[in-house]
């Protein structure tokens, strides 16, 4: 369920701000697995149903990271392509 | 033709989508031309439908695959104008658009892509780009101040 509440339309638009500018922000960017959307949440709340994108997170817009175990068990099929490169 | 490398990387990156909470997006074949694309209908934070499509390009994935906005068509900019109008914008984050006028997200430099980054985290991106797009048409303000770009190189 998505929301259009004002208050998260602008933490969100602070959180990418701070994001492009690349600067620490007060909130940050989740993707919730619930709503299936992105949502701005507070630094330090705890989000365990969501996927973290922070600004410090590499050298792109943004980066989800991964956690679930089956993924870490699946990534040898995953690097195996990378391997082969030329 | 595809190798079974990429058939089976292909259902894995399927089953990466579901298990990962992108349920709203999947891995299709058309088995008449034997061509795959991922897709979906996802929301906004705010609420808003918009269609995300990526076409499988024959050299994945060692080859970056483009991802479109399929709706609304066509999208918008601020001023009321067509985004495919602008081709490839670095402002906006766009590369050349589909022939029927979708814009494609710019989600990754071709010299930056490797086989080992998955269309979940593409989809990322292109919410990342939605939330970003609709700032864009609350302020007026152009994308790039809200979205980080990508550095040239490592």
């Amino acid at each position: 369920m998505s929301t259009n509440d004002p208050q998260q339309q602008q933490m969100i638009r602070d959180a990418m701000k701070a994001i492009a500018e690349r600067k620490p922000g007060r909130t940050k960017l989740v993707y919730d697995k619930t709503k299936r959307t992105i949502v701005a949440v507070a630094e330090g709340t705890q989000t365990p149903r969501a996927l973290n994108i922070t600004a410090d997170d590499a050298d792109m817009f943004a980066v989800a990271t991964l956690s679930s175990r089956w993924l870490r068990e699946q990534w040898p099929v995953i690097t195996r392509d990378l391997e082969c490169t030329p | 033709m595809w190798t079974a490398e990429q058939r089976q990387r292909l259902l894995l990156e399927h089953e990466i989508l579901q298990r990962e909470g992108f349920t709203q997006f999947s891995v299709y074949q058309d088995r008449t031309a034997d061509t795959y694309y991922a897709s979906g209908v996802t929301l906004s934070n705010a609420g808003y439908r918009y269609g995300l499509h990526i076409s499988i390009p024959s050299g994945f994935p060692y080859q970056r695959p483009p991802m479109y906005i399929t709706d609304p068509l066509p999208l918008l900019m601020a001023d009321r104008t067509p985004l495919s109008k602008l081709g490839v914008s670095h402002q906006m984050h766009t590369l050349e658009p589909s022939s029927n006028g979708m814009v494609q997200i710019c989600h990754w430099r071709d010299a930056r892509w490797h086989s080992s980054i998955l269309l979940q985290k593409v989809f990322l991106k292109g919410l990342i780009w939605i939330e970003a797009y609709e700032q864009h048409i609350a302020t007026g303000r152009p994308l790039a101040e809200f979205v980080r770009t990508m550095a040239e190189t490592l």
